[in-house]
């Protein structure tokens, strides 16, 4: 395998760079800095890496972790900046900030499959690299995820209904 | 719920998440291309990337060295052992025709009256067939060899002859020793076949008790 050029580090970053800060404010309010870091460590390298999407990600997520190691107060905020992280696009009609809060709830083993699939558009065999577990587990654990969102979409609404008095 | 229903607001669920697209992060590209730029020639990438480059040249020139010496030495070995070790041409067997199968002979040298030297041995005389022979034969009855013998018969007849050819007296010796002597003619001095001067021979004071013998 060739080394990784500045070819190789911008298109990931073109590409990738959204979701890889999205997947890293999952767990540190420092998301941009661990990328950059996965980055310059990807340009370490003396070889590409096979599937170098996933291990961009892996390397975020090990980044990040160590970035957000012995302060757990910082995930109250690491939630509030994860989700400043997305914008939406489209009719604001179509806003579906219930769904996006059933995402925020889901475990974050559960979570983070919905970031590298959904937002990252990462195959299931990238999403394995990353996660460290198997193909097969990676597609398990990803229905399981929408499932659970699609339960929380459908279930009534917890607040009570105003009666007339 | 069917499956294709599931499937259909399972990528429903996709397609509203997928309405929300995560922001550009903050990061500076021409501080980032620098920072990859010099991770890469960092010392510790430039000593991998010469140890990866001279690691095969280092060790097929050490294989090459030591394949050369072990032949080296190899022949050295052959050398010291000697031609015959080799296994070349000169270890080679020579053929030699099989030498007769002599029936076993425990002790004896003859069957009857015909010698059993004569019967077993070989006619194309081959050292095979001669130490089986001997290997056969007692020590003690080996046989002459019919060579030896005569040169045995020979020396002795030879010291016989000798002896019968040894003079008996001190004149026999001495008739040995000395020509005969030529007819003596009255008057004239006696002539000496030899050296002309008398006192030059020891044959001259030998004449003396010759003649006082004679």
């Amino acid at each position: 395998m060739p080394r990784p050029d500045a070819e190789l580090l911008a298109r990931l970053l073109d590409q990738h760079g959204g979701a890889l800060a999205l997947y890293a404010a999952q767990w540190t309010d420092a998301a941009d800095d661990c990328v950059q870091e996965a980055l310059v460590e990807l340009a370490r390298q003396s070889a590409e890496p096979e599937n170098a999407v996933g291990w961009l990600y892996r390397v975020v997520k090990h980044r990040a972790l160590n970035s957000a190691r012995g302060n757990s107060r910082r995930r109250e905020r690491e939630v509030e900046a994860w989700r400043r992280r997305l914008v939406r696009e489209g009719p604001a009609a179509d806003d579906r900030t219930d769904l996006l809060e059933a995402v925020e709830r889901l475990p974050i083993d559960q979570r983070e499959l919905i970031v590298l699939r959904v937002w990252g558009g990462l195959s299931f065999a990238e999403i394995a690299e990353a996660t460290e577990v198997a193909t097969s587990t990676a597609y398990r654990k990803y229905q399981e995820a929408i499932e659970s969102l699609r339960q929380q979409w459908n279930e009534p609404c917890p607040c009570p209904t105003k009666t007339p008095k | 719920m069917s499956m294709s229903h599931k499937d259909s607001e399972m990528n429903e669920i996709e397609a509203a998440l997928a309405a929300w697209t995560p922001r550009s992060p903050q990061i500076d590209r021409d501080r980032l291309m620098f920072a990859a730029g010099s991770a890469s020639h960092s010392p510790a990438i430039l000593a991998g990337r010469s140890l990866a480059r001279f690691l095969w040249p280092v060790a097929t020139s050490f294989s090459t060295a030591a394949a050369i010496a072990m032949a080296f030495l190899l022949a050295q070995d052959r050398a010291g052992r000697g031609p015959a070790a080799e296994g070349g041409v000169a270890a080679q067997p020579i053929a030699v025709a099989a030498p007769p199968v002599l029936p076993p002979q425990r002790s004896g040298l003859s069957v009857g009256s015909t010698p059993l030297w004569r019967e077993t041995a070989p006619l194309d005389g081959t050292y095979l067939a001669l130490r089986n022979q001997m290997l056969n034969t007692p020590v003690d009855q080996w046989p002459i060899p019919v060579s030896l013998n005569t040169d045995v018969r020979r020396g002795a007849s030879a010291i016989e002859d000798d002896a019968a050819l040894k003079p008996s007296t001190s004149r026999n010796l001495l008739r040995e020793l000395l020509p005969p002597e030529p007819p003596v003619q009255r008057g004239a001095e006696p002539v000496r076949r030899g050296s002309p001067d008398p006192a030059a021979t020891p044959a001259a004071h030998i004449t003396e008790p010759h003649e006082a013998i004679t």
